[in-house]
């Protein structure tokens, strides 16, 4: 049946028009702002979101300059051994959940949830890493953070809708438990790795504290520590050619960290709406 | 887990073989610190802050882009302000701290704009803890709507048919069918967020500057000085234990009062 638009409707619409608009706008336009920086040649830096002029000088000196390009180099070493670590220990953990016939399930279920509901902090965390003898080793940016259990649950999750008539059938074919897992479930099961992996790197890519808790050698900092000392820790007081220099240099790697980010949203935006959903329903 | 004990022994702040059992010492300690008092209340107002005016912002953005049928431009709004989620507080640090420093062309601008005075958000005391906010909002309240969106696409159509025969507006549709069959999830999220409360230290370590601490500085922050820069592990551990009891605690309340809400009926 159709219905006349009021005026309420209609005021409605428009509000929410023009709210989302201006949410958007203020998202966007600080991100613009400092990406057109980046490529500008002018030392202006009032308000525009296109470049005046344009060079890749900006890029060339940031990721030549020693400062950066090491942490870039390390940030990019402990994402990947990351990402990879964490998807087979996810793995490991999330199928056998799965699974209805896992003896014990349900407490193994609660063992894993049980860090969402009780948190301690960081402090025995870091002392179990110091006990071990992995301060300033890349390995304790890798392990101790190596599993999530948000990522844990969407990948159990997904596991589970897996028909176990499936599984079985393939046993009952002579089919070894490694072979189902490599050959029938993982190939099913793309959506759910590409979600847990996007964000196992993005979580390790924009990872801070763990940096700064286990690692005192300066030539292992990541991007983010580097960043973050780069711009808010440095005085602004030295002379104006040289705060010019230093101003393009924070806008730039500002932009450096967040470029493996932009690379993968598109990615992770077909899949984390999904990913949120069963996340937030069983957790 | 068993270094759990070391809450109740003054490791660290004595040689290791002088290491003792101190019973409840370090915990009375606490409670007599004004710095983890101050971080204490410090806490609580800025979880307060985001619950008030952090919390239904999601729920309202997801509300609007409900209303919202061009499906371009929803999806363009939604690509948007999803985006800075995935950056990390470093980065939405760095980009407000340079658009925010007092020496940048386009604070003035907004200066002149607006005729108000800038402020030095990073280094203010009085503004620190509106920063912290206002970037929670800015980077997470897009993501946080997703949930809300999707409980809202299982309401039933025909209720909203049902109304329209009645007469009802957009706005009575809104609060009565919309919110009111969303209320579950509302609710669930918000015992997620009071649990998180007590929590939060990454952004207020990344973004605050010491110069801020009397109005900044929160259970975490206070927990990794003492902790790990002052290396009285004993009484870190105190700290962590102590926030983690309150944590719970909240969770337990939390969620007793949103079964009453939940079976009695608020709306």
């Amino acid at each position: 049946m159709p219905t006349k638009q009021t005026l309420e409707d209609k005021t409605v619409t428009t509000l929410s028009f023009l709210a989302m608009g201006l949410f958007s706008l203020s998202v966007l336009l600080p991100i613009l702002y400092i990406i057109q920086l980046t490529f500008s040649t002018s030392s202006d830096a009032s308000f525009r979101i296109l470049p005046r002029g344009f060079t890749l000088d900006h890029y060339k000196y940031v990721l030549e300059n020693e400062l950066i390009q090491r942490p870039f180099l390390n940030s990019l070493f402990v994402t990947a051994c990351s990402v990879v670590v964490s998807m087979v220990l996810t793995i490991g953990i999330a199928y056998p959940l799965s699974r209805k016939e896992l003896i014990g399930r349900k407490y193994l279920n609660f063992i894993v949830v049980l860090p969402m509901l009780l948190s301690l902090g960081f402090l025995p965390k870091y002392l179990l890493v110091k006990d071990l003898g992995m301060l300033d080793s890349y390995a304790s940016l890798i392990f101790p953070a190596a599993l999530n259990t948000f990522n844990i649950l969407i990948m159990r999750n997904f596991l589970e809708n897996i028909p176990a008539s499936l599984v079985e059938s393939a046993r009952i074919d002579g089919c070894s438990e490694l072979k189902i897992l490599f050959k029938i479930v993982l190939p099913l099961s793309t959506a759910a790795l590409a979600t847990v992996g996007l964000f196992y790197m993005v979580g390790s890519w924009n990872s801070y504290l763990e940096v700064i808790l286990y690692i005192n050698e300066p030539s292992m900092h990541t991007l983010q520590v580097v960043l973050r000392t780069l711009v808010m820790e440095t005085p602004m007081d030295s002379s104006s050619t040289e705060q010019m220099l230093l101003k393009n240099i924070q806008y730039t790697t500002i932009v450096v960290a967040l470029i493996p980010i932009m690379i993968v949203y598109p990615f992770l935006q077909k899949y984390f709406v999904k990913g949120v959903l069963i996340g937030s329903i069983k957790g | 887990m068993l270094k759990l004990r070391w809450a109740f022994t003054n490791f660290g702040e004595v040689p290791q073989s002088q290491v003792s059992y101190v019973g409840l010492n370090n915990f009375i300690r606490l409670i007599h610190s004004a710095s983890f008092m101050n971080a204490f209340k410090n806490t609580l107002i800025i979880s307060a802050m985001k619950l008030v005016f952090g919390f239904p912002i999601p729920i309202i953005i997801a509300l609007m882009l409900n209303e919202i049928n061009a499906r371009l431009f929803k999806k363009t709004v939604q690509t948007i302000i999803y985006f800075p989620h995935f950056f990390s507080w470093v980065v939405i640090g760095s980009i407000w701290f340079l658009i925010l420093a007092p020496q940048n062309s386009v604070n003035s601008q907004i200066a002149t704009l607006t005729g108000v005075e800038p402020v030095y958000w990073f280094a203010s005391k009085e503004h620190i803890r509106e920063l912290l906010v206002l970037t929670d909002i800015w980077a997470g309240a897009g993501y946080a709507a997703i949930v809300y969106l999707a409980a809202i696409t299982s309401v039933d159509p025909t209720l909203y048919e049902a109304a329209k025969v009645d007469g009802a507006g957009k706005i009575s549709q809104i609060w009565h069918i919309t919110l009111a069959s969303i209320r579950p999830t509302i609710v669930i999220m918000l015992i997620f967020e009071l649990g998180k409360i007590l929590n939060i230290f990454d952004q207020v370590l990344i973004m605050a500057a010491p110069v801020v601490y009397e109005t900044a500085d929160v259970i975490q922050t206070y927990a990794y000085r003492t902790g790990i820069s002052e290396m009285k592990i004993g009484y870190g551990m105190a700290v962590s234990i102590f926030k983690a009891a309150i944590g719970f605690t909240l969770v337990l309340i939390t969620n007793r009062f949103a079964r009453k809400i939940n079976d009695e009926g608020v709306f």
